[in-house]
């Protein structure tokens, strides 16, 4: 390669780069997929419009640009073509700045923040996305296409001088000076801005305009527009769009006022329909040519005012907006009582097309129903759940919402629509609210910022049946009839059948409901029925005539008409002729009236009423029309029965002297205690004919000596929580009282009950604090006149008055409560707790109290100590000590009631508050934990036994007992009776492996290696994992000999080399736990079963064997995976080694062995691993503290020794090292919490056996059993 | 050739400065965090020598502590209820640990020993945050979930967090731990959050299903029937028990009691 050639490559290269480098980051920012789209329909109009601009016959006068851009313009911008941008800014409606540079006729050379803004807004106006104020590459075309079509633009007014105004009458028409930009009239664009026209009215008088004459301009045609329409200054359409005639005009005759003095503004706009192919690239702009106005007001204008010329296209795709019948619309046509509130009338589904998003600006709905304005109240529109107001057009048709700014719609979404409102008045006149024409609801597409016509699915035209149409009304909604009010009565059950009295006024009759929908309704006449029937054996005579004084009444108690006196012969036997408005809603009517004296006991009357033919002159008050009630048959109201005024007076079974009631019994009551209830007494007034009122009652004392009547004092007689004697009236039982005396209780004022009603009355009385124990006292009631006074409530009559005298229950006096406390039942089980839990229930106690309620104040509790209950493996061993806990909360229920410390001692107190034991009932105290971290340096100790006792009588004083309370009625100190308690509590480690059991695939034996048992040991989260030494797996057979290591039964079925392998997944297929050879193999050598293993004395093999019998089962594995290889053959076990189980995972184990001779016994061989039935039995003696001085905590060989059966004596550590777990009886899977690290060493404190192992039971996990 | 070289090298340096312009703008946010607010963290926690994938905490970054002052001890009432010895040997041990995670703010004992000593003197608040810091180290730590939920659920009682954080630890557990947490998610839902009390037995026959050798589970289920009246339910819970090894001789004998108690109801 030449040099040059080189120099040119290299030169290219560095150029390519430096460009690279000086556009890196533009090049790289994504461009929005929009956009290219967008171009793409730009480059087609600019080609378009060059084409067009060929084929103009008349060149215009703004037919070329004004300006000359030739790079993209943005913030710092400087030249020439800036301050010309600024200038077709200020010219094209988006001025640039008010005042000083970029204002109009100051212009300037400098692209700063102002001409972004007004870029930015002429960008949104023209549909150039986005709208950022950057004048690029798309603002250039969209510049070039629209001044290629605008015409010189109209002089704009020097700032601040004022508009003329009308020198004379008459009205000033005149073009805007923010004429709409030139631009496209597309395919179904609706209301397109053309002209935008000011109107302005002289100062003497307001006018009226008539009609709009506007002639279509330009190079174009009619048919481009569909139509066009006048647009008020919020954009809506101004009545009906109109179609051009042979002359181009047409003539908008939407009639308006212009105010005196006043100015309005009005845009001529422009429909398209979806087709506009045949008029693409027509220039066409529409022109006001004439104004008709009432009277003799006239018109100065310079007709004609046309706006800007518009393009016609047919290729910009804009969005679109379909309609269809809403979710909210009713769906069919109705009849809507007047009265109905809230009705919906009409709705609309609107779905936004895939191009553009929407935004719904306005809509107008055509009532086209005969209903009057004043028959329909509140209209409103609600979108997507939105209420807006309406208002309504000058010619009453159209109900018009304005959604504020607008709401959005994105493409391809859609929002429901419905207008709504009350039906106030116009019977059998009809609303109906129609979308008369598509262009009625405004949309704008918020690409291209053009107005959408929206559109639907049409039908064949067919009135009101809630469709689409190509004739107008184009959604023909369903309509709704306004109907008359409605009235119907019925039995009202809440004046339901009862006792009425003789001789007395507004006994109850009858009740009536009265639902009357739509409208007020007015009777002017209502006769009811009257059937009286006497009692048999009476032997008297009534009538109908006997009931005098009869009323209607509301439920206010107004009477609304009557009285009136009965008609004999009970048909139409009361006849109201008063006129009854009856109003709208759901009432209930009484019919009163005073039964004769020739009515008695048990003869019953009913009233009933036929609305259909008894009630006359029926009539909407609203609509005036005549209204039919219903029903046409017969409404019965409720049968009364007659009574005499009567009582019953009993003692409560709760506590009459009977015991009739479980609760009666008699009752113990601690002296000193104040408002006991002694007795409750039951009236009966359910029986009485009329309300009865009661002055005073006599109950019955008695006492079981004398003197001591004054023990009980303020004794008050109460209804509820209401006092019936009270102050004076109060009864203090004196001395001189006898036993049964009857002592009268004067009520402070009458107490009225209810006819037909039971009321019970309690008796309270103190007994004072110097009240003799053991001495009695009872409240009853004797049968006997007097002891209870009582009237007819309103007419003063006697009262049949029965009395079943009872001695009420029992009173004992007693010096105080009691308190015992136990341990409950619901106290939880032993259990592995985790070191450094929170909140770990230890115990729940259950306190009863009886006599009075106790308020517990303190409590003894204890650490429990290893001396109790040996012959329990679960309990009375604990190991605790003050350090293995960090405090200890007491709660009844969800309220914390106290906190203990054991801080240095075994023993420890908990203060209480707010704990109270319910007399002759129980609380629940629960005790919680907080255990302490177990890990170097840290207080806890593995394995501890943590148990917390109640303490009956604490040993730091031995003269208090465990539990303090004071009697709430005696005020005295109670201690609790009971003893310590037995808690189980929780044995403390850092964390808790889990087992699980693992199917084998096949459960065929077969002679050859095979494998017998799979399963999965799993580490929690947190903590160091946890370490393995041992698993013992119980192999049983179902034959005789089966183990045999010693290989003495070569012909016969056997089983040999027990290996346990280690996986780290559950397919199986990767070794883990440290195997040397990579075979997962833990155990070989003395570790395995190959040689003979048999193990008479307890030496460690691969076998250890039940017995020295030809029979073991059970199979010992110990682990040494780095060295499985017995070499030695010396039957003498090498160091066993822990193996791990990291934090957080699974390692899958698999016990297999060498079956032999299966074939002739068909045996079945069933293996499961071993957990522990109790805990380790190890203890330490404290009395090494003297001779090792260290901390005596079980830490050091010297603390421990072997307990075996023995559980009598010392303090018990249950983690300890792995051999020393090994020589106990329970030592079946040994493995460690790893306390402090992730590889606990063997001869570390901190080994535990399978005891409470999840997934590892006492009996064993289930077997696996395999057969032939 | 060498200015071939040199073209080629210009190349290179002009468009790796692009680039690196480019993407030094892209990325400004990022390197914009505050690196004064992380502490890396060198764990004295023991790691898993056997499989270090499962330590990339070692790695991790925390955000600074900024939950209440370590050393506090708060103010609850109770605190003059200590002797002044008790409040002094607490207040060393929280002014060691907190040392400790002010050095090393992963050692995860010093920040559970932290968290309980502020619960010692009823500090809730500070227990909750030490360990809330602890939660961003380990997420699913079965203690630090656990600790929470009691913490949130009994005494801060937002019901809410203390059911998620509940709900964590049991997802995080098995065995006796995931009775722990079954077990005080029962507690909270029928003595605190009232509105989940017809919950409490679903959860306890879930935890049952999955320990069916789990005394304590059916315990608290059978009183939970008890107490909700559900006769049969507890009858049934109680003879369970009855069949299940484990009893203590009270225990036989309370249970049969409440059998009987209940059939004659």
């Amino acid at each position: 390669m030449g040099n040059n050639i080189t120099k040119k490559i290299a030169s290219v290269a560095v150029s390519a780069a430096t460009v690279a480098w000086l556009s890196g980051f533009s090049m790289l920012v994504p461009v929005a997929h929009a956009q290219t789209s967008l171009q793409a329909q730009i480059d087609a109009l600019l080609a378009q419009i060059a084409a067009l601009q060929a084929q103009l016959a008349t060149p215009s006068a703004s037919s070329s640009a004004a300006c000359s851009f030739t790079k993209d313009l943005t913030l710092g911008s400087t030249g020439d073509d800036v301050k010309c941008l600024q200038q077709y800014l200020n010219g094209a409606g988006h001025q640039v700045s008010a005042s000083g540079a970029g204002s109009p006729g100051s212009e300037s050379t400098y692209f700063g923040a102002k001409t972004q803004a007004a870029v930015a807004k002429w960008q949104a106006a023209n549909g150039v996305a986005p709208a950022a104020g950057y004048f690029g590459k798309i603002s250039r075309a969209k510049y070039s296409s629209l001044a290629a079509a605008a015409p010189a633009p109209a002089p704009t007014p020097a700032p601040g001088t004022p508009a003329p105004v009308p020198s004379g009458s008459g009205l000033t028409v005149t073009l805007a000076s923010d004429q709409p930009a030139s631009g496209l009239f597309g395919e179904s664009f609706s209301s397109r801005p053309f002209t935008k026209l000011t109107l302005r009215a002289s100062a003497d008088g307001d006018v009226i305009v008539k009609a709009l004459v506007v002639e279509r301009q330009g190079q174009g045609n009619d048919s481009a527009f569909s139509g066009a329409i006048g647009l008020d200054e919020d954009s809506i359409r101004m009545g009906v769009a109109k179609t051009f005639g042979s002359d181009h005009r047409l003539r908008l005759a939407e009639k308006f006022t212009v105010k005196a003095g006043q100015s309005r503004t009005v845009t001529l706009a422009g429909d398209s329909d979806s087709d506009q192919d045949a008029y693409n690239g027509q220039l066409v702009s529409l022109a006001l040519v004439g104004v008709e106005v009432e009277g003799s007001t006239a018109v100065n204008a310079s007709f004609p005012l046309a706006g800007n010329l518009m393009t016609v296209n047919s290729t910009l795709a804009i969005g679109s907006m379909t309609l269809a019948r809403g979710a909210l619309d009713p769906g069919s046509s109705q009849t809507k009582e007047i009265g109905s509130v809230n009705y919906r009338f009409s709705g609309l589904r609107l779905t936004a097309g895939a191009n553009e998003d929407v935004l719904v600006r306005s809509i107008k709905w055509n009532q086209s129903g005969s209903a009057g304005v004043s028959d329909l109240k509140n209209v409103k529109v609600v979108l997507d759940g939105v209420t807006y107001e309406t208002t309504l057009s000058s010619d009453n048709k159209y109900y018009i919402a304005k959604f504020g700014d607008g709401v959005k719609i994105l493409k391809g979404l859609n929002k429901e629509m419905h207008l709504s409102g009350d039906v106030a008045d116009g019977s059998a006149r009809t609303a109906d609210f129609d979308l008369y024409r598509y262009a009625d609801l405004r949309a704008t597409g918020l690409t291209y910022g053009y107005d959408i016509l929206p559109s639907a699915t049409e039908v064949a035209a067919s009135a009101d049946d809630g469709n689409f149409h190509s004739a107008e009304p184009n959604f023909d909604a369903f309509q709704v009839t306004i109907g008359s009010g409605t009235i119907d009565a019925q039995n009202a059950p809440s004046v339901g059948a009862q006792n009425v009295a003789v001789n007395l006024a507004n006994q109850p009759l009858g009740g009536f409901i009265v639902d009357v929908k739509g409208e007020d309704v007015s009777v002017a006449a209502i006769n009811f029925d009257a059937s009286t029937i006497e009692s048999a054996g009476t032997g008297g005579t009534i009538d109908t005539n006997d009931i005098t004084n009869i009323t209607l009444v509301d439920e206010d108690g107004k009477v609304v008409a009557g009285p009136v006196d009965g008609v004999a012969g009970g048909n139409n036997a009361i006849r109201f002729s008063d006129t009854i408005t009856f109003k709208v809603g759901r009432k209930v009517y009484s019919l009163k009236g005073k039964l004769g004296t020739d009515f008695a006991s048990n003869d019953t009357v009913a009233a009933s009423t036929t609305p259909g033919s008894d009630w006359t002159t029926v009539k909407g008050v609203t609509s005036g029309v005549t209204i039919t009630p219903t029903p046409s048959s017969a409404v019965t109201g409720s049968t009364m029965t007659v009574k005499a005024a009567s009582l019953t007076l009993t003692v409560s079974p709760e506590t009459n002297a009977g015991g009739s009631d479980a609760s009666s019994t008699a009752q113990n009551v601690v002296a000193g205690t104040s408002g006991y209830v002694f007795s409750k007494f039951v009236l009966d007034a359910s029986g009485s004919g009329e309300d009865i009122k009661i002055t005073s009652m006599a109950p019955r004392l008695g006492i079981s000596a004398v003197n001591t009547a004054d023990d009980i004092t303020n004794c008050q007689i109460l209804d509820g929580a209401v006092a019936l004697n009270s102050g004076t009236n109060i009864v203090n039982p004196t001395n001189s009282a006898a036993n049964a005396d009857n002592v009268s209780f004067v009520f402070d004022t009458p107490m009225v009950m209810a006819k037909g009603t039971i009321k019970t009355l309690s008796m309270k009385c103190n007994l004072i604090s110097g009240a003799d124990a053991g001495q009695q006292w009872r409240w009853g009631i004797a049968n006997a006149a007097g002891n209870m006074v009582s009237t007819g409530s309103v007419s003063g009559q006697s009262v049949t008055e029965t009395i079943t005298a009872d001695s009420g229950r029992i009173i004992t006096g007693v010096s105080g409560g009691t308190l015992t406390l136990a341990l409950d039942s619901s106290s939880p089980s032993v259990k592995l707790v985790a070191s450094g839990a929170t909140d770990q229930t230890l115990a729940v106690f259950r306190l009863n109290a009886t006599n009075e309620d106790v308020r517990l104040d303190t409590i003894g509790l204890q650490l429990a100590t290893s001396t109790t209950n040996a012959a329990d493996a679960t309990i009375g061993n604990a190991s605790n000590s003050p350090s293995d806990l960090s405090k200890v909360t007491l709660w009844v229920g969800a309220l914390k009631v106290g906190e203990a410390t054991f801080s240095s001692s075994d023993y420890a107190t908990g203060t209480l508050s707010g704990v109270t034991v319910p007399k002759d009932g129980q609380i629940l105290l629960t005790v919680k934990g907080d255990m302490a971290n177990i890990g170097t340096n840290l207080t806890a100790r593995p394995g501890h036994l943590v148990v917390i006792n109640y303490d009956s009588q604490s040993s730091s004083d031995e003269t208090n007992l465990g539990a303090v309370g004071v009697g709430i009625s005696s005020g005295t100190t109670i201690a609790a009776a009971g003893s310590d308690t037995a808690s189980s509590g929780g044995r403390l480690v850092r964390t808790v492996p889990t087992v699980e059991r693992i199917a084998l695939a096949s459960a065929t034996l077969a002679n050859g290696a095979k494998d017998l048992f799979k399963f999965k040991v799993t580490a929690p989260l947190g903590g160091n994992g946890v370490g393995l030494y041992k698993f013992t797996f119980d192999v049983a057979t179902s034959t005789g000999v089966a183990l045999d290591n010693s290989q003495d039964n070569v012909s016969g079925f056997r089983i040999n080399d027990f290996i346990v392998k280690c996986y780290s997944d559950a397919a199986f297929s990767s070794a883990s736990c440290g195997s040397a050879d990579g075979s997962g193999q833990l155990n070989s050598g003395t570790f395995a079963t190959s040689s003979p293993h048999e193990d008479s004395a307890g030496s460690r093999s691969g076998l250890d064997l039940t017995n020295d019998t030809d029979q073991p089962s059970i199979v010992e594995v110990y682990f040494n995976p780095a060295n499985t290889a017995d070499t030695t053959q010396d039957e003498t076990a090498d160091p066993s080694e822990a193996i791990r189980v990291p934090a957080g995972e699974s390692r899958w184990f698999v016990l297999s062995a060498t079956i032999i001779g299966s074939g002739t016994t068909s045996p079945q061989v069933s293996t499961k691993l071993l957990g522990d039935g109790q805990w380790l039995k190890a203890r330490y003696t404290p009395n090494d503290l003297s001779t090792t001085g260290d901390s005596d905590d079980g830490t050091t060989d010297e603390d421990v020794t072997s307990a075996g059966n023995n559980w009598t004596t010392g303090r018990y550590v249950f983690a300890t090292t792995a051999t020393r777990v090994d020589t106990g009886d329970d030592d079946n899977f040994i493995w460690s919490p790893n306390s402090t690290n992730t590889s606990q060493s063997n001869v570390d404190y901190d080994w535990l056996n399978g005891f409470l192992i999840p997934g590892l039971p006492t009996g064993g996990t289930s077997a696996q059993t395999l057969t032939l | 050739m060498s200015k071939i070289i040199l073209y080629l090298f210009s190349f290179l340096v002009v468009l790796a400065g692009g680039t690196g312009i480019y993407f030094g703008i892209l990325n400004n946010k990022q390197s914009a965090e505050p690196v004064a607010d992380n502490l890396p963290i060198a764990s004295t926690t023991p790691v898993n020598t056997e499989n270090p994938v499962n330590a990339p905490v070692a790695e991790r970054k925390l955000p600074k502590y900024q939950g209440q002052a370590l050393r506090s001890i708060g103010s609850d009432p109770a605190i003059k209820d200590f002797t002044s010895e008790v409040i002094a040997i607490k207040k060393a041990e929280l002014q060691k640990f907190a040392e400790i995670a002010e050095k090393d703010s992963s050692d995860t004992l010093a920040w559970l020993k932290i968290s309980e000593i502020k619960k010692f003197f009823n500090n809730y608040q500070g227990a909750v945050d030490a360990l809330e810091y602890l939660k961003l180290l380990s997420p699913d730590d079965f203690l630090v979930n656990f600790n929470l939920g009691n913490l949130y659920g009994f005494y801060l009682k937002d019901y809410k967090k203390a059911e998620d954080n509940f709900q964590n630890a049991m997802n995080h557990s098995g065995g006796a731990q995931l009775a722990a947490a079954i077990s005080s998610l029962a507690d909270l839902y029928k003595d605190f959050y009232k509105a989940k009390y017809d919950q409490v037995d679903d959860l306890l026959l879930l935890g049952i299903e999955t320990m069916p050798d789990d005394l304590n589970l059916v315990i608290k289920l059978a009183f939970y029937y008890k107490e909700a009246g559900n006769k049969e339910g507890a009858i049934q819970s109680f003879e369970r028990l009855l069949s299940m090894s484990g009893l203590t001789g009270a225990q036989q004998k309370a249970f049969e009691d409440e059998i009987a108690a209940l059939k004659q109801t």
